[in-house]
């Protein structure tokens, strides 16, 4: 994912995205909400240099708190790590497809949520733990069509 | 090529140190109720384009639910005219006699009470999970931290931080939230409310032998600058007590259906 394009294709999806989460529960499934931002992120951060990632996860993070008012510094945090992590994991060498990119953005979104409960005020363990595989679950699965997608427009830059 | 490894690693340091950087920019600008500029900025240009998905889910909802129900949409709206008509009586009445109050409280030179006047607003974002919402209303329209945000039925919550043209508001789940509150009953029992969840609150109570029970209904005690009294936040569905540390709670169900919000009033 590179120049103008990429850029551009990167902040249009991404601005979507943080506008999207502000209906997330209204497009809920079985009471699970998806984290828009998180999955582009993550799924743009396949194509690009874990640099790239890093920088694709701090814009979503940014931009979901700027949107939430939520904390600002753990969203743009935790999504950083999400997107450098996303990006990093080619070095794996598994052969990208869109399960794997589906596998890899809920792990992704495991880790971003865990850092949450790490966080005050302190939050039920059980209640929290599902909430977090389900947005797991739904980022996954958005992940497939989105990555199918991209992949027809963007070429995955080298581990 | 082999300084790119490197080069990614500074990338991510970087970008990690700048996250920390903007949470304390926005912990500093939310301590004097504002949200930092780049979040206005932020807000400005994605808060239209959530509207409007909004908009267009509730027009595919409406659709769905006119072709699921055209008789009821009928009665629906045979009653709504009713309603309102009744409406219209109720608030003459109310507002003589809340010009009656004013007119007695500058008598006897009390401030004004809050929360008279108010602003409809939509709410532009929703996010359950972080006890948030975000509405189409700001500075522009009087609005500023700390006022009440009432749905058709109850306490939702307090504006948080209000930029020009939206604002925040920290829903009553949230259990960062502490507000005044109290059990309706002669006399009635006060405390300080919490959020717990969507469909949690607790309020404790300053008074350990405060008479209540399950069913009471918990309004705001009106101990505030900005949140009038008697505006009703929920049920008591359960008294806890506890012997030993002097304690006396109860779990509150909250009357305003928190996970579903989309239009409110801001109370000034």
């Amino acid at each position: 994912m590179k120049g103008w394009g990429g850029f551009l294709t990167a902040a249009a999806l991404l601005a979507v995205a943080a506008a999207l989460q502000g209906v997330a529960t209204r497009l809920a499934v079985l009471g699970a909400s998806a984290d828009y931002p998180l999955t582009v992120a993550c799924t743009l951060a396949l194509f690009g240099r874990p640099a790239g990632g890093a920088v694709l996860g701090f814009a979503a993070g940014f931009l979901h708190g700027c949107v939430v008012g939520a904390n600002l510094g753990y969203l743009a945090f935790s999504r950083t790590l999400a997107g450098y992590a996303s990006s990093a994991s080619r070095s794996l060498e598994v052969r990208l497809s869109p399960l794997v990119a589906a596998l890899t953005v809920a792990v992704c979104t495991i880790g971003a949520e865990a850092l949450e409960l790490l966080l005050p005020p302190a939050k039920p363990l059980l209640g929290s733990l599902g909430d977090t595989i389900g947005t797991a679950t739904y980022n996954g699965v958005l992940a497939i069509p989105l990555y199918a997608l991209l992949s027809r427009f963007l070429r995955p830059a080298r581990p | 090529m082999r300084q790119r490894p490197q080069r990614d690693w500074v990338w991510l340091l970087a970008l990690l140190a700048l996250s920390l950087l903007t949470g304390s920019v926005q912990r500093r600008a939310a301590a004097e109720g504002e949200a930092p500029w780049f979040a206005g900025f932020v807000r400005g240009a994605l808060v239209p384009l959530a509207s409007f998905i909004g908009r267009a889910l509730d027009a595919r909802d409406a659709w769905l639910f006119g072709i699921a129900s055209a008789p009821e949409v009928l009665r629906l709206r045979a009653e709504n005219a009713r309603l309102r008509a009744a409406v219209a009586l109720y608030d003459e009445r109310v507002s003589e006699l809340l010009g009656e109050v004013d007119a007695l409280r500058r008598f006897v030179s009390l401030p004004p009470v809050p929360g008279r006047s108010r602003v409809a607003a939509d709410v532009a974002a929703s996010f359950p999970s972080e006890n948030r919402l975000v509405l189409s209303v700001g500075r522009r329209h009087g609005v500023r931290p700390g006022m009440p945000v009432v749905d058709g039925n109850a306490l939702v919550g307090l504006v948080r931080d209000a930029g020009e043209r939206s604002c925040t508001v920290e829903m009553v789940s949230s259990p960062t939230l502490r507000l005044g509150a109290m059990a309706l009953r002669n006399p009635p029992a006060a405390g300080l409310l919490r959020g717990e969840s969507l469909t949690k609150l607790i309020l404790e109570f300053l008074d350990f032998n405060a008479p209540v029970a399950n069913n009471d209904l918990v309004v705001t005690s009106g101990f505030s600058e900005r949140v009038p009294r008697g505006i009703p936040i929920g049920r008591i569905f359960q008294v806890e007590e506890s012997r030993e540390f002097g304690s006396r709670r109860s779990q509150v169900f909250p009357l305003a259906n928190l996970g579903a919000v989309r239009e409110v009033w801001v109370l000034r």
